[in-house]
């Protein structure tokens, strides 16, 4: 009597469905014939991007914007891997080969969802979202070096800066390279500064001097030596931060400014780190077309990851 | 005549036309030599897939080869993002 033979020469193998979704989840299940929720799975990646996006337009925890990053970067492709493996282990041995089962519908669907990836990435980083890396102390105790923070770019787009926003915007005296400030004063405003105190339309920023031992989990050193000084909590227009008047060679000069008013679209800033920053008492008060965005997250913090989320206002 | 009547006619003109003894041997050695000189794929994917499924270290590897490159394309899109 004649068996009957199947044909086993496309079985679907597990391992390669691994191998696929590792390089791209969706991958494996496209492999083993589940086109739609492979194509799913792939273009599943931007959901972080798209809570990024929400988060900064609602004002949502940061806690929220980084689970949704670790779901779509982590959790979204262990699926993808364990899921593509178990269809693969029961799909039946006389497979026969989908339209879509050809090798050069893999590498397109992995150029496309890469491609349009860093695309977004780009698009992101220009119009809404930008990272920066802090390199220097002038807003400590806030901010400190290496802390890593995102920029809201579409916080100025229809509204002008308010007092006490933390902003970044291009160094006028080199405008390769970026400054982040607190903003102390807006157009039409005046400004002073006498014996380390700010005065805006000629009223003091209220402050409070903080405990001692404010800042023992985020000491950082300056040309060697541990900055030192009065930490205070200043109030700015309903913003409460915290500065720093830091002792040493550079505190006279910082302690006085001159009264002056400030210009049409233009907003005056100083750093949180009051005796070392270079800011408008230098170069003078910043336009508002300089300025990129707002500061809201700290995404990774140097130092103390208690600090981690939302940056003082 | 009708059209049926000349179809039949000509169909049984062509059933008699001789053919020669060896035009079975003719066309199958033409395949042959049709298939012969067609050329071969340098990779033929599916044997491949059979011999890496036979060798585990070489599942291994591949398995391996393609977590890095995954977290290469991860790198990448984290790269262009924040990029500093």
């Amino acid at each position: 009597m004649a068996e009957a033979t199947i044909n086993t020469k496309y079985r679907r193998r597990p391992w390669l469905a691994v191998v696929l979704s590792l390089v791209m989840a969706g991958l494996g299940h496209i492999y083993v014939g589940r086109l739609v929720r492979g194509l799913l799975l792939a273009f599943l990646c931007f959901i972080p991007l798209v809570v990024v996006h929400v988060a900064l337009a609602t004002g949502i925890d940061a806690r929220v914007v980084t689970a949704a990053a670790l779901v779509g970067t982590v959790v979204i492709p262990i699926i993808a891997i364990g899921d593509s493996y178990r269809i693969a282990k029961h799909t039946r041995p006389d497979y026969e080969l989908k339209e879509y089962n050809r090798w050069y519908v893999y590498v397109l669907l992995l150029l496309v969802q890469t491609g349009g990836s860093i695309q977004t990435a780009f698009s992101t980083r220009t119009n809404y979202i930008q990272a920066f890396r802090v390199p220097a102390a002038s807003m400590y105790p806030g901010i400190i070096p290496g802390d890593r923070i995102l920029a809201d770019k579409t916080t100025y787009k229809n509204a002008a800066p308010k007092r006490g926003d933390v902003i970044v915007f291009l160094n006028p005296d080199d405008r390769r390279t970026n400054y982040i400030k607190r903003v102390v004063a807006l157009p039409g405003d005046t400004v002073e500064v006498r014996d380390n105190v700010v005065f805006v339309n000629d009223k003091p920023l209220e402050r409070t001097k903080a405990p001692t031992g404010a800042l023992d989990r985020i000491r950082i050193k300056l040309d060697g030596k541990t900055i030192e000084g009065d930490v205070f909590e200043e109030t700015n227009n309903g913003a409460r931060y915290r500065i720093i008047l830091a002792s040493g060679s550079d505190a006279e000069s910082a302690a006085d400014f001159a009264r002056m008013t400030v210009p049409k679209n233009h907003c005056f800033v100083l750093g949180d780190n009051r005796n070392h920053s270079i800011d408008s008492r230098s170069f003078g008060p910043v336009a508002f077309g300089d300025i990129k965005g707002k500061i809201k997250y700290l995404y990774f913090p140097a130092r103390d990851w208690s600090r981690f989320g939302r940056i003082d206002r | 005549m009708k059209s049926d009547e000349v179809y039949e006619t000509w169909k049984k003109s062509r059933s008699e036309i001789e053919v020669g003894s060896g035009l079975t041997d003719e066309v199958m050695r033409r395949v042959r030599r049709y298939e012969s000189g067609r050329r071969r794929p340098l990779i033929d994917a599916h044997e491949l897939i059979e011999r890496i499924s036979r060798h585990r270290p070489a599942r291994a590897a591949v398995i391996a080869a393609a977590a890095l490159t995954g977290a290469a394309r991860i790198w990448l899109v984290v790269y262009a993002f924040f990029g500093c």
